[in-house]
């Protein structure tokens, strides 16, 4: 269990994490989300105490991270892949590691075989590959056997069959009864994995929620209609207590009604229909929708206004106008 | 694929022209990374504090105890003014160059950022290249600079006691303050090159230039001598000197061209070795 | 690779609170296994000794023309003058001790393993202290046995029977691991190898330029206690001679010394603790 409590940083002028409150609980995977530079990362620090809140708190298991007995037998984490001295070998390294906690040497065996990185154990890990060293980073975080696992962006770098290993290990990690806290910048990613999700924008905790109900909440769809006789069908569909929001390519966009509905309306009234698509938000744009205007870095080049139709995304965040950010949503024909 | 159609916007693309690395294109690259980096300036800022503050302090302690001073002693001040006024502060402010000089290419190694320059310059030799004649020039400009204010904070600090005037007999030592800088900052930069390694090229040319220098002249007879001669540092240093020591065997220039030579053979070896070995 | 499960690797022990034990033991094994360390080692004991037997051989080939004030201030310090150049590389292995774990950013895995600061660090400056000391000694009989013969022939008593000889023979360990421990307080609070080695070594070869040239008792008193100056202070067995410059007595080098390390390691402990990592 890992608990928050108005946990603050501040660097200078600027606060990386505002007065963040949640809770990790055990049993379950948490997915931690956040565009780049939400403040995940800091947050993860001050969870392990590399990093000093400025104000606030945050304890595992009741006690702060400096003050848990053998702090590696409770959590397990990967920060940075790369944080490794890299003339030391991959076995060196761990042992180093379990020696600091009083670990037997036998456990370092124990979690090289579990990544996978037998044949390279003893090779200088300098020379690892961005994969082995997130391997290693996973060894090191489950050397301890530990009932808080957190891993910071696990699957940055693996190969397509890496991330699917670490998917189901996550998984399996949770379903023994572990708390399980991982961040990533990927809804998609969190999607497949996360039960329960957090998520920060410019170090303000937006949501912290299950999953279901983040989804639920979040997934916007609406009815794109096209007809020659849009003006009437429009006021037709308003009149019902439709949202109905008029477009620039002579079509409208209907909320809170089904295809069939309209469809019928359309019938029933004998009106054309030209064009009739349930339209449905993913969770990738929900989450952008939610983060939008709490991104530090905008992709300056990618200016939405610029950017050809329907190809390229909006700059995360940029806050753009409504009915713009809805002509972005992916399609869905039905 | 037509330039509307990229995510780069038109001017960008204009800008880079054929794409080609032009070897001005690199030296601004270089110049670019030396300027961009925190430990260029407090390096620099070492070395101009050391060199002017000691191009002030000696001349000053001389003329304070000018009294007590050996006939010896005044004889040697008069007879080379301008060696007291520069060669304490170059022996000091040198290792600001060296440590610098070592941070241009070894650094790289360490962050890993080689790798990025070998992509964007592949052709590994002009990129040395490019790298040694900026910091070279750099450093070189800033030890003109700041011999010919040494010079005359050293002579206005020698006023009460004597004259000194730039003449055709001493000119090459002040001149020769930036001379040695840019070749040993340029020697730093190979050594870097060559050994990959922060601390180890530093230790390594500390050595060289405060114990392997010094020590080398206690080797007995003439192989201590042409020992002592021929080290690169020494032969170097020998550019600011009027009357060079008596176990030193060849003139100022000479002295300077053996340790050009040494820093040209050196980079050719860090060239071939830049090339053969990976990144 | 293909075990999504790590229910047969679980580990039943009780956890035990980690002590300055496992601090220790955690610390050998990362000075173990970086060859850096083994050559830094190896570097500093050819580089002491093997200057050392060179200015003995020197100086015994050249007897005839030393004077005999030099000769009255040979001693056991003279049989191991390469020390003077060996506290640069055991002040580099201080520095790089601290420096790589934040270059490579290990140090965050350190202290995610052992969180409570002051015991790393103690336990840190501990192993160092072992492995320079058990360094120092090899170094001090080494440069002792090789290079004394030269003077000996020459009838310089080396002799440690003599209580102060064999004194300043221990006060090379003892000096070769300060200047380390001041390397790994630089390391501390600099946390940059390229910018705490070049103070270590305007600390050493630098300030006692500087020093040298001030004037007056004052000056003089100055130039006593700089780093160099105090640690070669703690090796002599002769009182300076008439001209040469002032030193402290060997007890003063000493505690010199130790107060540049404290003035060292205080501020690092101190900054280690609040610092993000």
């Amino acid at each position: 269990m890992i608990q928050a409590t108005a946990l603050t940083k501040r660097y200078g002028p600027r606060l990386a994490v505002d007065h963040a409150d949640f809770t990790v609980a055990p049993g379950k995977v948490t997915g931690f989300l956040g565009p780049n530079g939400a403040g995940k990362s800091t947050t993860m620090r001050m969870i392990l105490g590399l990093d000093r809140p400025s104000s606030g708190s945050v304890t595992i298991n009741g006690v702060p991270y400096h003050r848990l007995a053998a702090p590696l037998r409770e959590v397990g984490a990967l920060l940075d892949a790369k944080a490794v001295h890299g003339g030391r070998s991959a076995y060196n390294h761990l042992l180093v590691l379990a020696k600091a906690n009083g670990l037997p040497r036998s456990r370092v065996d124990a979690v090289i075989d579990l990544v996978g990185l037998r044949s390279v154990a003893k090779k200088r890990s300098g020379g690892f590959s961005l994969g082995m060293g997130q391997r290693l980073g996973i060894a090191a975080a489950l050397l301890g056997d530990p009932g808080i696992v957190m891993f910071d962006e696990p699957v940055n770098g693996l190969d397509p069959e890496g991330i699917l290993w670490i998917r189901n290990l996550m998984k399996a990690l949770a379903a023994e009864g572990r708390t399980v806290f991982v961040s990533s910048h990927l809804m998609s990613e969190m999607a497949l994995t996360a039960d329960h999700l957090v998520v920060i924008g410019l170090g303000k905790i937006l949501a912290d929620e299950p999953m279901a109900d983040f989804i639920a909440k979040n997934s916007v769809s609406y009815v794109r209609v096209r007809s020659p006789q849009l003006a009437d069908l429009a006021t037709k569909m308003a009149s019902r207590g439709w949202r109905v929001d008029a477009q620039q390519d002579a079509s409208v966009h209907v909320y809170d009604a089904q295809p069939a509905q309209i469809g019928d309306l359309a019938g029933r009234e004998s009106l054309y229909l030209h064009e009739l698509t349930l339209v449905q938000s993913s969770l990738e744009e929900a989450f952008m929708r939610l983060t939008a205007g709490s991104v530090e870095y905008h992709a300056g080049s990618t200016d939405p206004q610029r950017a050809p139709d329907g190809a390229a995304m909006p700059g995360w965040g940029t806050p753009v106008p409504e009915d713009f950010r809805n002509a972005q949503v992916k399609e869905h024909s039905q | 694929m037509a330039a509307r159609d990229s995510v780069l916007t038109p001017a960008a693309v204009d800008a880079a022209g054929t794409g080609h690395a032009h070897f001005g294109r690199l030296l601004l690259a270089e110049w670019t990374k030396i300027r961009s980096v925190r430990s260029t300036y407090w390096s620099l800022i070492a070395l101009v504090i050391a060199f002017l503050f000691f191009s002030w302090l000696f001349p000053y302690l001389t003329v304070a105890n000018w009294k007590q001073a050996t006939p010896e002693q005044q004889a040697n001040l008069i007879e080379d003014p301008i060696g007291s006024i520069m060669s304490s502060g170059l022996f000091v402010g040198q290792l600001a160059v060296a440590v610098l000089g070592v941070m241009v290419t070894a650094s790289e190694y360490g962050t890993g950022m080689i790798r990025s320059t070998l992509l964007a310059s592949p052709h590994r030799v002009r990129m040395l290249a490019a790298k040694s004649l900026v910091f070279t020039l750099l450093i070189g400009a800033i030890g003109e600079v700041i011999a010919f204010a040494g010079f005359y904070i050293g002579r206005l600090t020698f006023k009460s006691l004597l004259t000194v005037n730039l003449d055709s007999s001493n000119v090459r030592q002040v001149f020769g303050v930036g001379l040695y800088l840019g070749m040993l900052g340029l020697f730093a930069l190979v050594i870097g090159a060559l050994l990959r390694h922060v601390a180890g090229a530093i230790t390594g040319i500390v050595a060289l230039l405060l114990v392997i220098s010094n020590l080398i002249q206690l080797i007995p007879g003439r192989v201590g001598k042409y020992l002592y001669t021929y080290e690169p540092t020494n032969a170097g240093f020998a550019i600011i000197g009027k009357r060079l020591p008596d176990n030193f065997l060849i003139s100022s220039w000479e002295g300077y061209g053996v340790f050009a030579a040494w820093t040209a053979l050196l980079w050719a070896l860090a060239a071939y070795l830049l090339v053969r070995r990976d990144a | 690779m293909s075990a999504t499960t790590t229910r047969e690797i679980r580990l039943d022990a009780p956890a035990r609170r980690i002590t300055f034990a496992e601090a220790m033991d955690s610390e050998f094994a990362k000075i173990r296994s970086v060859r850096s360390t083994y050559w830094t080692l190896l570097i500093c004991l050819v580089v002491s000794v093997g200057i050392s037997v060179l200015i003995a051989a020197v100086t015994s080939a050249n007897w005839d023309q030393i004077g005999a004030s030099d000769r009255a201030t040979m001693g056991v310090s003279t049989t191991v003058s390469g020390v003077f150049f060996g506290v640069l590389v055991t002040g580099v292995l201080g520095v790089m001790s601290v420096s790589t774990e934040y270059g490579t950013g290990m140090m965050r895995t350190s202290l995610t393993a052992f969180p409570r600061r002051t015991t790393l660090f103690l336990a840190k400056a501990c192993v160092l202290t072992i492995v320079v000391l058990l360094l120092g000694i090899v170094i001090a009989f080494a440069s002792y046995g090789l290079s004394s013969p030269f003077y000996t022939s020459h009838g310089v008593d080396l002799s440690l029977s003599q209580a102060a000889n064999l004194r300043a023979l221990l006060a090379v360990p003892v000096y070769l691991t300060l200047v380390a421990l001041m390397g790994l307080g630089l390391g501390f609070l600099m946390r940059h190898t390229a910018g705490a080695i070049s103070t270590l070594v305007g600390l050493y070869f630098v300030l006692p330029i500087i020093t040298n040239f001030l004037p007056g008792t004052t000056g003089k008193d100055i130039n006593k206690i700089v780093p160099s100056n105090a640690g070669g202070a703690m090796m002599a067995t002769h009182p300076a001679a008439a001209g040469a410059t002032p030193e402290l007595s060997p007890v003063g080098g000493l505690i010199t010394l130790l107060i540049w390390t404290a003035v060292l390691l205080l501020p690092a402990l101190w900054l280690f603790r609040r610092r993000d990592a």
